[in-house]
C-alpha cells in the first residue's frame, strides 16, 4: 500500500494494516521521505542565513540597500518554503528505523499474510500528566506529558495477540538562575508496554508464572522493569528505558522484553505438554 | 560449482523448527533460498538463532525450572509434540483493558 503523503505531511501520522511486508516497504519509504525533507530544510535554513547576512552587509555599505532588500525577502521566501517539510516528520527519523525493527521481529512469527496494525506518530500529542511549580527554584515551573507515538497489534503464529505501545515520558522543568537567565531542562524517558493475550489452550494458566517471569526478563543497561501482571487470559508487561536512546537501543529493549516473556510462555508450553504426556502413560496428573 | 539439489517429493514439508520469540513449523515449500536454514544446511533454525541479545541458550530449561513450577516432573517422560502450526487460530483470544494506557503503574 502507498504511504498516505497527505496524511504525514498533515497529521504527521502513519497508520495503517496491512501484512509485514508491507508495513516495512512503506516505513522504508516514509524514511527515505523524511531523510530527504530534512536535508531539504537544513539546505533552506543555511540559506536563509547566507542570504540574510549578505543582506545586512549590502545595507552597510548604502550603495546596494536595494540588493539588501532583494536578498532579506529571497532569505523570508526560503524559510517560508521550508515549511512545506514537516519539521516532525523530518526530526523524527529514527521512529521509522524503530518501526521496522519492530515488524523484523515480528515477522519472525506471524503469517505473512496476516495484517498487522501499526500507527506512527511523528506529531503526537503531548498529554499533561502533571504541572506545578518546581521548589527551592527562582521562577521555577515543572511540568510532566507524557507522548505516545507508536503502536502495534499482530496475531502471532501460537494463537497470541501481541500489542505494544511506547510513550515518551517527559519532564520539562524551567526557572531562572542565579546569573538571571532563563534555564530549560528536558529529561525524556521511555515507556515500553507490552501485552500478550495468550491461548490458555496451549499455554495453561500463567499466573504462577510472575515471579519467574520477572527474575528471567534481561534488558539492556538503563531498562528497568515497572511492572509485570498475569492473568489467566494475558500477560501485561512494562518497562522504563532512563536512558532515552536511539531508536537501535529500544528497538533492542523491546525484543529484549518480548524474549524475556516468551521464554516463559515456552516453559510453560512444555510443562503443559509434559503433564498431557504423563497423564497418557497413566501418571499423576 | 555445486550440484542442484535432489527434487523434493510432492506436497514436501519442511521438518524444521523456526521463530524469534517461540517454536513453530515452517511454512516454506522448499529450503532453497531459506533464511532460516540457509539451504537445509541448518538442523534447528529456532535454537541456532544468534540474534536474541543477551538470551544464549534460549530453548534449554534446567531441571529446576520443572521441578519448581510442576510437582510430579518426571525428566524421562518426554514431551508432547507443541510446535504450532498456521492452523493454530488468531481469533483465540480477545484484546481486552487499556494497560498500556494507564500510567499510574509507571
Amino acid at each position: 500500500m502507498a504511504v498516505d503523503e497527505n496524511r504525514l505531511r498533515a497529521e504527521g501520522l502513519y497508520e495503517c494494516r496491512e501484512p509485514v511486508g508491507n508495513l516495512t516497504a512503506d516505513l522504508d519509504q516514509i524514511q527515505s521521505m523524511a531523510a530527504g525533507w530534512h536535508h531539504s530544510r537544513k539546505q533552506r535554513g543555511i540559506w536563509t542565513t547566507v542570504l540574510w547576512i549578505v543582506g545586512v552587509i549590502c545595507f552597510m555599505t548604502g550603495a546596494l540597500w536595494w540588493l539588501g532588500i532583494i536578498l532579506f525577502a529571497a532569505g523570508g521566501w526560503l524559510l517560508h518554503d521550508m515549511k512545506s517539510y514537516p519539521k516532525a516528520v523530518a526530526n523524527h527519523e529514527e521512529r521509522c528505523t524503530f518501526g521496522r525493527s519492530m515488524t523484523a521481529m515480528l515477522a519472525a512469527d506471524t503469517d505473512p499474510t496476516e495484517p498487522i496494525a501499526i500507527r506512527v506518530a511523528f506529531d503526537a500529542k503531548e498529554e499533561t500528566i502533571s504541572e506545578g511549580a518546581l521548589l527551592g527554584r527562582n521562577n521555577g515551573k515543572q511540568r510532566l506529558y507524557k507522548v505516545s507515538w507508536f503502536s502495534v497489534q499482530a496475531n502471532l503464529h501460537d494463537g497470541t495477540t501481541f500489542s505494544e505501545t511506547i510513550d515518551d515520558l517527559v519532564r520539562r522543568r524551567s526557572f531562572t538562575n542565579a546569573r538571571g537567565k532563563s534555564k530549560v531542562k528536558v529529561r525524556t524517558n521511555n515507556v515500553i508496554a507490552m501485552r500478550f493475550d495468550y491461548p490458555s489452550e496451549a499455554y495453561g494458566d500463567m499466573t504462577p508464572f510472575r515471579p519467574k517471569m520477572e527474575q528471567e526478563i534481561q534488558l539492556p543497561p538503563g531498562t528497568i522493569v515497572r511492572a509485570v501482571e498475569i492473568s489467566p487470559k494475558a500477560i501485561k508487561v512494562k518497562a522504563l528505558a532512563t536512558q532515552s536512546g536511539s531508536a537501535t537501543y529500544l528497538a533492542q529493549a523491546s525484543s529484549m522484553l518480548a524474549l524475556g516473556v516468551y521464554r516463559i510462555l515456552n516453559l510453560s508450553r512444555e510443562i503443559e505438554a509434559r503433564k498431557r504426556a504423563q497423564a497418557g502413560q497413566g501418571g499423576r496428573p | 560449482m555445486t550440484p542442484p539439489p535432489p527434487p523434493l517429493p510432492p506436497g514436501w514439508k519442511c521438518p524444521r523448527r523456526v521463530g524469534f520469540l517461540f517454536p513453530h513449523a515452517c511454512l516454506r515449500t522448499t529450503p532453497v533460498g531459506c533464511p532460516d536454514c540457509q539451504n537445509g544446511m541448518i538442523e534447528d533454525p529456532y535454537a541456532l538463532r544468534t540474534d536474541r541479545y543477551g538470551y544464549s541458550r534460549y530453548d534449554y530449561y534446567a531441571d529446576n525450572y520443572f521441578l519448581d513450577l510442576m510437582p510430579y516432573y518426571d525428566p524421562g517422560v518426554p514431551a508432547a509434540p507443541v510446535d504450532f502450526t498456521e492452523a493454530d487460530g488468531a481469533d483465540l483470544v480477545t484484546p481486552g483493558d487499556d494497560f498500556e494506557t494507564d500510567m499510574s503503574q509507571s
